[in-house]
């Protein structure tokens, strides 16, 4: 769920009613004191003791003692629904996470078969003795690679920035460049940069030279 | 070690980094790796002889050392690299070799006319490290 959708942090509203709830206890509290002080005769200059003054210190006290629960009850169901709410913001999250997760595994497992094929073909031609053809394999197990590092990050991890690097630097020779792999580089180093505009001044370069490439690139090699 | 001296390699691409330095290990030649470029600025700039010789990748973060001058993004900081090392003339009393990834024809002319070898990693990778290491820095 996006930032804007989240029950954010109500910290305002939450104030307010430990605020109420204590103004409540305290006003409540006094007058219990009172009562008890009246009914104990304190605020008087009779201090004759009888049956009824009893009863009204008994029902003060236990009134005061009542609040002072009410209060603790009050105070502790609002953290348990902060924490509720914590726990659902976490668990959002994780969710969101996951949901990434799930694209960027199917979207690996789509890219796998044609990359090995690619690897196999480069291979072959390194085992007729073509340095390029190793070179291409190589390369291909490292674009690969650097990519199956870099979905491992956070989508806004800075350290992305690095595995982008290594893989569009890594393509500059269009002999070695995979579209689908530059294309999904691409639109991690775009959302990287949404994410954190800090980044635009060492992200801009990498993604004029990944289109640059992808311009060169009137066939995939793949 | 390299002549009783080790080998510094500045380099981010641990991917392409931790089995060459294994590989090199076997073979007991101790290296040094900096993943970051400014403290491998920092440790050439007061190595003094301390070092056999330098592989230097070209596409790494360009830190703050080079942040403010034209990298590209950090595609190029290795030859920012070559050219501060070349200006301060630090080249003359020590090795570097750059080791990249990168076919950028234009850096690896301007770098190969600075006196510099560019090679390619995929032309070195596995246990062609040792040799490669060997025949630019001798041992």
């Amino acid at each position: 769920m996006p930032d804007g959708q989240r029950p954010d942090d109500d910290l305002v509203s939450k104030t307010t009613m430990y605020a109420i709830v204590a103004g409540v206890a305290v006003l409540f509290t006094s007058f219990c004191i009172f009562v008890v002080m009246h009914g104990a005769g304190l605020l008087t200059s009779d201090h004759s003791e009888s049956i009824l003054q009893f009863i009204v210190i008994a029902i003060g006290f236990f009134t005061a003692a009542f609040t002072f629960v009410l209060a603790l009850l009050a105070v502790n169901t609002f953290g348990a629904m902060r924490e509720v709410r914590e726990i659902r913001r976490d668990a959002e999250d994780m969710v969101t996470d996951m949901r990434t997760r799930i694209e960027e595994s199917e979207l690996i497992v789509s890219i796998l078969p044609e990359y090995f094929a690619e690897m196999l073909h480069a291979s072959e031609d390194a085992m007729q003795g073509d340095a390029r053809g190793r070179r291409r394999a190589h390369m291909t197990y490292m674009h690969l690679g650097n990519w199956f590092e870099m979905l491992r990050l956070d989508p806004v991890d800075p350290g992305r920035l690095d595995f982008c690097r290594e893989i569009i630097g890594g393509m500059s020779d269009i002999e070695n460049a995979n579209r689908r792999i530059l294309e999904e580089t691409l639109l991690a180093l775009t959302h990287l940069v949404a994410a954190r505009p800090q980044l635009a001044g060492d992200a801009r370069p990498l993604i004029r030279e990944a289109h640059r490439i992808l311009s060169e690139m009137k066939d995939p090699v793949l | 070690m390299i002549n009783g001296k080790p080998l510094l390699w500045i380099d981010d691409d641990v991917r392409y980094l931790r089995p060459q330095v294994k590989n090199l290990q076997d073979e007991e030649i101790t290296v040094e790796v900096e993943r970051n470029v400014d403290q491998g600025r920092a440790k050439v700039m007061n190595s003094e002889g301390a070092y056999a010789g330098v592989i230097l990748d070209v596409m790494m973060s360009p830190g703050e050392a080079y942040r403010n001058i034209d990298n590209r993004g950090g595609l190029i900081t290795g030859l920012l690299f070559v050219r501060e090392m070349h200006m301060l003339g630090l080249l003359a009393s020590l090795k570097i070799t750059v080791l990249s990834h990168r076919n950028d024809v234009g850096a690896e002319e301007e770098i190969k006319s600075l006196g510099v070898d560019y090679c390619h990693k995929a032309d070195h990778a596995g246990i062609r490290i040792v040799d490669f290491v060997r025949d630019q820095f001798g041992g």
